[in-house]
């Protein structure tokens, strides 16, 4: 089986996001950069699903700007066989849509079976590409998945919903949006960094894939750090019965939320 | 201006999220509340789900398309936004229409940092549980049916029911959320988080902590890697409150935290903070809630 | 005395020699062919050590009188050294009943002597070591039917001896001129007659062909430690003991760790054939102590037995690689990193094994290569890498911690004299932040010179390197090492006994070479030069406080006074002991070897265990002090786990001075 995983490089979990001068970007400074942690799922399944079916190739796919490679070598370090940068002026604030139709045209030439991708970016929490590669490519999708296998005449399909799965089946080629896989995304060997290192990476120009580079698409218009709670009220020492009376009468009277 | 609300059911019912978005699709402007209906006991796909709803738009197409954002309902939207080309808009906390454009507030980077973006009308947008407060007992408004048809390529096989699904309101949308960590020091002690949760009519959550071992379904995670909840109240038991957690939950209206430990960061950003052994404190508030909220 | 071997009986003894040598010999040589498969390692630095490490533990049996084995060291000391010299008296006899010549020496009546006592003192020692294997065995000693055997050969040949010896006297064929030593003495008397002689023949016989009995047995079983202690004890690692081997040009290699047994050295499979089985490694451990499927000493003899196993197999196909270590049938990764790397193992060793080297070798394997580390391990090397802390908290928010105190970092002040590398748990634990605090305190109140890196501070990889991923350590030592020398910095403080014992030991291997000490000996010299002065709090009787030795300060390092002096200068505190659980027999908190980050799954937490000790030793204590971080958050976890916060209360050494400054103020402003 053939699978190709689209991954953004996003800034790393552990980083404390600040607000810009300019009020409408991040400080980009200095910070560690790294796969988007659904998309980390995402090349989880894709490899687990490699190392049940050893003939299955994986590969990664990535739009962004010339640093979005440590993303494809951290990918391919975890196992992925091939990796490509589209990339180019523009590149990294192309909108959700016009991303998803130049990463449709790879696809379309690389030819996978399934594409796979977490289901939301952890920058932009936005949730679009995904679906919008489908739409483009004119494959069905299934989104908050947690599983997939082959079956005869297609694959079986996890998506996660209240109370359990839905399993669909697809017949074709899909797409998959990631929410999770059951084992942790997995930790590179270090030979596996080691040839990852020397892997070639291709490179394709963004402005290659799509004509209209310039379409508009969401505008900033401010970024604010979220508002700094203020330290509330602090019961200690007390009797236990008297503070679960006292905050009892506080949700109901004073915050209103009972 | 002309705005669609997709609403989702729950048994028989409107879910909340999605009276709270037609409430907000009200201020806005002219609105039609709309239900995909499947064909028989099959579920849909939500790709099925907007094909038919672009169908119904290329007939006559409104300016905004409001969906609550749900998981099922961001798929939908996002796969119909781009079945449209239209501007999307995700996870709003706050919506309005300015000079032809949708403007929202909603949070970026895993909740660090609060975003107003714009884009041009028409557009579809999901918006989050709590844009509008609705009164629970108020007429929930009509709507019309919209029949989906299966689209080729995938079809339903089945549903697996997870283990640990009951009767409790699902995370994402709950309006109180109930959550413990490993001052619960076992998954055995777990009553009397389920009780504060009843009483409350609270959804249950978890630290990573506890899903991770074992104790709790990854269901109820909450944080960076689990579920972000907006309720507005979240009441933590027993968390201690790393960066990872915080940023799922620490939108929350209301924060009330428990915890045996007073350096706790959670105490430190929580509205009402209680220094305790929860194994104590917990039972005698779920006792005093009982009482004040009339359900003794 | 002349030997019974006249004539054709001289040919028959120099045939029995050449069969019970050549048995040997040809053991030996396989034995020495299968540790020659183990990779290359220079063993030769620091002759002069060397040398006196040989005199000492191996001749003066020092690691054999550690308490609580103090009178079982005495019974084995004087069955080696009585070897030692009758095994001189043997190699008398063989030439004497081969070539009838004499070793110098040995017909004097000082040597009669000597062998007399040693046989004695043997004979009664062999005496104690049956009687406690038979009736009072300790639970991890390992006794097989062999070891009865050997204690059985042994004692042929010592009561062989003094029959021959006594008949020798009987018989009149001793050579006149000395007394006749006790033993041999007392009995003469008894065997004169006509049957001396014979008597005689018989026992030098027995005791002849027993020797070479015994040398053709030796090299098939444990015993052969008597030979491999030698070279063992001689070629000993100098290397401080808290530094690990250096990978050297990690980059160009394609295997890491122990794969297979090739890659273990040398050394390392003779430690495999030293081992006496004894199991004073294992009695020390704390993991095996609390029920974890730890034990050093199987780890060593499951290597040992893998060799002999597939060393005949790596020795006819130089392509072949055999199982590797970490997965041999017995050995499982959870073993692995349930260790600690407290080095209880190693300091108990009398034979000077390297436990701690071998399974860091085979983590090595497991981290590096199959990305085996337990999950909750691999997530703390994934925030080091990326935010450069075990906990994966904001970098931005590494000198939070100092905010409005006024220290320095070096940036602001470039020519401080001390750097003080504070660390990733003092940084971003919050109790651990008020020990930072509390050192910054009194360095400025003793009027010294430092400065902090701040945000330039990265962690120095001391995890990464103990779960295994060497990789990583050097990255991140490298990266400290790069803003150290930017800075010019050559003096370094550490309050953590890992920061401290990397910086000092390890980071040299990359060219990082620095003064460095652990911020209680700096404390103790600070005190005795008088710059620094404490006041007893008013009122109130001392507070008894117990002392709990860090493995990384303590077996590590050596460093055992400087904590405890500084106790014994604080007034209005009373040090206490862990008995017997102290100094170098200190029992781990259980954070050692990256096991911070790692659950314990099974038996009693370790940490909780000391707490047990805590409470067992009964000395009255109110406060247990250590000089590390990891220690203090461990036993606070401990006394919180137990509910005995109102009981003892866990604190560092640098907080019970930090409280008693004169002139104690808020600020921390400098000179």
């Amino acid at each position: 089986m053939k699978l190709l995983v689209c991954v953004k490089q996003v800034p790393d979990s552990t980083v404390r996001v600040k607000v810009a001068a300019d009020k409408r970007t991040i400080v980009t400074e200095g910070i560690t950069w790294a796969i988007s942690p659904y998309d980390e799922y995402a090349i989880e399944l894709a490899l687990e699903h490699k190392d049940a079916d050893p003939g299955t190739t994986v590969s990664v796919v990535t739009l962004g700007p010339a640093r979005a490679r440590d993303a494809l070598r951290q990918a391919l370090a975890m196992g992925c066989d091939d990796a490509m940068l589209v990339t180019g002026a523009g590149a990294e604030t192309l909108g959700g849509l016009a991303t998803a139709r130049a990463l449709a045209k790879v696809i379309e030439e690389a030819r996978p079976d399934l594409v796979l991708c977490g289901k939301q970016a952890s920058d932009d929490d936005q949730g679009l590409v995904g679906q919008a590669l489908a739409e483009t490519l004119g494959w069905p999708h299934v989104a908050i998945v947690t599983k997939f296998t082959s079956v005869t005449g297609g694959t079986e399909i996890w998506r996660e919903v209240e109370g359990g799965h839905e399993v669909w089946k697809a017949a074709g080629p899909a797409v998959l949006t990631v929410q999770k896989s059951e084992k942790d995304p997995r930790y590179p060997s270090l030979p596996g960094i080691m040839k990852a290192k020397k892997k070639e990476i291709p490179e394709k120009d963004v402005s290659s894939l799509i004509p209209d580079l310039a379409s508009p698409g969401l505008e900033i218009i401010s970024l604010e750090p979220p508002p700094v709670r203020k330290a509330g009220r602090v019961m200690k020492d007390g009797d236990v019965k008297a503070m679960a009376a006292e905050l009892a009468k506080l949700l109901r009277d004073e915050a209103k939320v009972v | 201006m002309k705005i669609w609300v997709v609403a989702e059911k729950k048994g028989a019912e409107l879910r909340r999220i999605s009276k709270e978005a037609a409430a907000k699709a009200a201020e806005l402007g002219e609105v039609e509340v709309l239900e995909l209906h499947g064909s028989g006991e099959q579920r849909s796909s939500s790709h099925a789900g907007a094909s038919a709803l672009a169908a119904r738009a290329a007939a006559s197409p409104p300016d905004l398309i409001v969906v609550g954002a749900t998981p099922a309902g961001r798929d939908l939207a996002a796969r119909l936004a781009a079945k449209l080309g239209w501007t999307y808009l995700s996870e709003c906390a706050e919506l309005r229409v300015e000079d032809g454009r949708a403007v929202a507030v909603r949070s970026m980077y895993a909740g660090k940092v609060r975003a107003t973006i714009a884009g041009a009308l028409p557009a579809v947008v999901s918006v989050r549980a709590g844009i509008m407060t609705v009164v629970d007992d108020a007429p929930p408004p009509r709507t019309e049916a919209v029949q989906v048809a299966a689209e080729a390529g995938l079809e339903f096989v089945r549903f697996e029911e997870s283990k640990a699904s009951g009767i409790r309101v699902p995370l994402g949308e709950a309006r109180v959320v109930v959550s413990a960590g490993r001052g619960l020091k076992g998954p055995e002690n777990w009553k009397i988080v389920e009780d504060l949760a009843d009483v409350l009519g609270a959804a249950i959550g978890a630290s990573r902590a506890v899903t991770d071992a074992g104790w709790r379904p990854n269901e109820e995670q909450v944080g960076q890697t689990g579920k972000t909840v907006t309720p507005d109240l979240y009441v933590a038991l027993g968390i201690s409150g790393a960066i990872q957690h915080l940023a799922g939950m620490s939108s929350s209206k209301v924060i009330v935290a428990v915890n045996k430990d007073p350096d706790a960061d959670l105490l430190k950003i929580a509205d009402y903070a209680v220094v305790a052994d929860l194994f104590e404190f917990v039972p005698a508030l779920t006792e005093e809630l009982r009482a004040v909220m009339g359900k003794a | 005395m002349t030997a019974p071997t006249q004539g054709l009986l001289a040919v028959v003894l120099a045939l029995a020699a050449a069969v019970g040598f050549g048995i040997s010999g040809y053991r030996v040589w396989r034995l020495y062919r299968y540790m020659r498969l183990g990779r290359d390692e220079d063993r030769t630095d620091q002759p002069a050590r060397r040398l006196r490490d040989e005199l000492v533990i191996y001749l003066g049996q020092s690691k054999l009188f550690k308490r609580p084995y103090l009178v079982r060291g005495i019974a084995h000391a004087l069955i080696f050294w009585g070897f030692l010299v009758i095994t001189l008296g043997t190699v008398d006899l063989l030439l004497n009943g081969i070539f009838g010549i004499h070793v110098p020496g040995t017909e004097t009546g000082l040597f009669a002597w000597t062998i007399d006592l040693f046989a004695i003192a043997v004979l009664g020692s062999i005496a104690l070591a049956v009687v406690r294997r038979l009736f009072f065995r300790p639970p991890r000693m390992h006794v097989a039917a062999g070891g009865y055997a050997i204690l059985a050969l042994i004692g042929v040949l010592m009561l062989s001896l003094l029959v021959f010896e006594s008949a020798g006297i009987a018989a009149e064929l001793v050579k006149k001129g000395f007394t006749p030593p006790p033993l041999a003495g007392l009995f003469a008397p008894v065997v004169r007659g006509p049957y001396a002689e014979a008597l005689f023949t018989g026992a030098w016989w027995v005791h002849v062909l027993t020797v070479l009995g015994f040398a053709a047995y030796l090299p098939h079983t444990k015993h052969l430690h008597i030979v491999t202690t030698l070279p063992n004890v001689l070629f000993r690692s100098q290397r401080p003991r808290g530094a690990l081997r250096p990978i050297p040009d990690l980059e160009e290699q394609e295997s890491f760790g122990a794969a297979t047994l090739r890659d273990l050295s040398w050394k390392q499979h003779l430690d495999g054939y030293t081992c006496t089985e004894c199991g004073r490694c294992s009695d020390q451990c704390p993991a095996l102590a609390t029920g974890k499927p730890l034990d050093p000493q199987k780890i060593v003899l499951d290597l040992r037995d893998l060799l002999l196993r597939e060393g005949d197999a790596l020795m006819r196909d130089p392509q072949a690689t055999g199982t590797p270590p970490a997965h041999q049938s017995d050995l499982k990764p959870e073993e692995l990193f349930a260790c600690t790397t407290c080095a209880a193992c190693v300091e108990a060793c009398p034979v000077t094994i390297e436990h701690v080297d071998k399974i860091v070798d085979m983590r090595r394997f497991l981290t590096m290569m199959e990305s085996a580390a337990p999950p909750e391990a691999q997530r703390a090397l994934q925030n080091i890498e990326r935010a450069g802390n075990p906990w994966g908290e904001p970098r931005e928010a590494r000198a939070d911690w100092a905010e409005g105190l006024g220290i320095p970092t070096f940036a602001e002040r470039p020519d401080a004299e001390y750097l003080y590398f504070v660390g990733c748990a003092a940084s971003y634990d919050r109790r651990n932040q008020r020990v930072a605090k509390a050192l910054a305190e009194i360095l400025t109140s003793a009027g010294l010179s430092f400065a902090i890196l701040g945000r330039e501070e990265t962690c120095n990889g001391d995890p990464a390197r103990r779960i295994g991923n060497e990789y990583l350590w050097q990255m991140q030592a490298q990266a400290n090492i790069e803003t150290f020398d930017r800075y010019t910095v050559r003096k370094v403080i550490a309050s953590c006994p890992h920061c401290f014992n990397t910086i000092a030991n390890e980071f040299p291997q990359l060219g990082g070479k620095y003064e460095v000490v652990h911020a209680l000996t700096l404390v103790d010299e600070l005190i005795r030069d008088g710059r620094i002065t404490m006041t007893r709090e008013s009122g109130g009787a001392d507070e008894v406080t117990a002392y709990h030795d860090p493995c990384y300060l303590g077996r590590h390092n050596q460093i055992y006074d400087a904590p405890r002096d500084v106790m014994d200068a604080v007034p209005g505190v009373q040090r206490v002991e862990i008995e017997p659980h102290a100094r170098e027999r200190g029992f781990c908190c259980g954070a050692g070897g990256g096991r911070m980050w790692m659950e314990e799954q099974v038996g009693q937490r370790v940490n909780h265990r000391r707490i047990d000790q805590l409470r067992a030793a009964q000395a009255g204590a109110t406060k247990v002090a250590s000089g590390c971080p990891f220690c203090l958050i461990m036993l606070e976890e401990g006394v919180g786990a137990k509910g005995l916060q109102e009981q003892v209360q866990p604190v560092d050494v640098l907080e019970l001075v930090a409280d008693r400054l004169v002139g104690r103020s808020e600020g921390v402003t400098q000179p």
